[in-house]
C-alpha cells in the first residue's frame, strides 16, 4: 500500500517536471560540455577557492569582490587573484613551474598573455562565466587548469 | 545502475552519445538541487554547467561510477553555496531558514499549470519552511534520488532524511487539508 505522503510527493514530482524542469538551454550546454575535453594536457586541479572554502560566518576576507584561486599539478602551481567589477573580471596570476605564455579560455573566446620574468600575468576585462587557463610546464608538457566560474 | 559505469567508460573514450545519456540521466537531479537551494535560473544554469565541465575533466578519475550522482551533486552543492554566499545573504545552514536568493527567472508561472489544483498544491509547497522546500525539491527529481545522493546534495546525514521528509510531508498535508481547493473532494477526482 502506498501511503498518502508518497502520493503527494509523486504529484509534486509531476508538477515540478511540468513547471520547473531543466531548461532546454541547460541540457544543450551540458551536452556541449563534452566538446571541451582536453586529453593532451595534464589537469591542474582547483585545490583552494576562497569563495568556497571560507566558512559562511567568515567576515568577508581581504575585501569585497576579491577571490583567490589555487591550481596545482605535481610540477606546476597557479595562484590567481580575481577582482570583480560588475560583469567583468580581472585576473592577477602567479605561476610556478611554467613559463612563456598563458592562454585564457572562456566560453566566449581565447586570449594569450605572456608571463613576466617572475611568473606573473594579468588579464583584464574577462567576462563573467566559466574560465580555464592553459600553460606549458617547464618540461614542455601542456597543463590545463580546472574550469572555474568567475 | 551498473550501466552507469559503462557510460562513464564510453564517455571517457570519447563517446558523445554515452555522455548525452549521462546528461539525460542526471539533469533533473542537478536542476532540482540547484532549485532546492533557490538559485535563480541564470545561477542554476551556471552552477550546473560548471559541474558538467568538471565531470568532463574528471571522467578518467571517477573511481566508483556507482557514486557518480553523489560526485555530481557534491560538486554542484559547492557551486551553489558559492553563488549563495556571493549574493551576500548567506546565513548558517544548520537552520530552519535558508538563504533567500532572488529568483530572476520566475519559472513557476502558475499560468503554465494545467490544473488549478496543481497550482494550489505548488503554491502550498512554496509556502513551506525553506528547509522543507529544499529537501522536498531535491526529492522531486526524476527519477527519484537515493538518500545517499540527497545526503550529498544537501550535506545532510542520511539518517535524518527520512524523519525530516516525514515531518515536511506531514506539514504539507496539514496545509493541504486547510486549503479549500486542495481539500475539496470533488477536485481530487481523477488524481491517482
Amino acid at each position: 500500500m502506498i501511503d498518502h505522503e508518497e502520493l503527494v510527493l509523486a504529484e509534486l514530482r509531476r508538477i515540478a517536471a511540468e513547471v520547473d524542469g531543466p531548461p532546454h538551454l541547460v541540457l544543450e550546454a551540458a551536452r556541449a560540455a563534452f566538446l571541451m575535453r582536453r586529453l593532451d594536457a595534464e589537469l591542474a586541479e582547483l585545490v583552494a577557492d576562497s569563495a568556497i572554502d571560507d566558512g559562511p560566518v567568515l567576515v568577508r576576507g581581504v575585501e569585497d569582490g576579491l577571490r583567490l584561486l589555487s591550481f596545482e599539478t605535481d610540477r606546476v602551481s597557479v595562484e590567481v587573484q580575481v577582482t570583480e567589477d560588475g560583469e567583468r573580471r580581472s585576473l592577477l596570476g602567479q605561476v610556478e613551474g611554467a613559463s612563456g605564455e598563458v592562454e585564457v579560455e572562456t566560453s566566449a573566446d581565447h586570449r594569450v598573455v605572456v608571463l613576466d620574468d617572475s611568473g606573473r600575468f594579468t588579464v583584464e576585462d574577462v567576462p563573467s562565466g566559466t574560465v580555464r587557463l592553459h600553460l606549458v610546464a617547464d618540461d614542455g608538457s601542456p597543463v590545463t587548469t580546472s574550469w572555474v566560474s568567475l | 545502475m551498473s550501466d552507469v559505469g559503462a557510460l562513464v567508460t564510453a564517455a571517457g573514450s570519447g563517446d558523445q552519445a554515452a555522455w548525452d545519456q549521462l546528461v539525460a540521466r542526471y539533469s533533473s537531479l542537478l536542476w532540482s538541487v540547484a532549485r532546492g537551494y533557490r538559485l535563480g535560473g541564470a545561477d542554476a544554469a551556471d552552477a550546473i554547467q560548471t559541474t558538467w565541465l568538471r565531470l568532463v575533466e574528471h571522467l578518467h578519475r571517477i573511481e566508483d561510477p556507482e557514486r557518480l550522482a553523489g560526485w555530481l551533486v557534491t560538486t554542484l552543492r559547492r557551486e551553489c553555496l558559492r553563488l549563495i554566499r556571493r549574493s551576500g545573504r548567506e546565513r548558517p545552514m544548520d537552520d530552519d531558514a535558508m538563504p533567500d536568493v532572488p529568483d530572476d527567472s520566475d519559472p513557476l508561472d502558475s499560468g503554465l499549470l494545467l490544473a488549478e489544483r496543481d497550482a494550489a498544491l505548488w503554491r502550498t509547497f512554496e509556502a513551506m519552511p525553506p528547509r522543507c522546500q529544499r529537501l522536498l525539491r531535491v526529492l522531486m527529481a526524476s527519477p527519484p534520488p537515493s538518500y545517499a545522493d540527497v545526503s550529498a546534495a544537501l550535506d545532510m546525514p542520511v539518517g535524518s532524511i527520512g524523519p525530516t521528509r516525514q515531518r515536511c510531508l506531514d506539514h504539507l498535508r496539514k496545509l493541504v487539508d486547510g486549503n479549500d481547493v486542495l481539500s475539496d473532494p470533488a477536485s481530487r477526482r481523477g488524481t491517482p
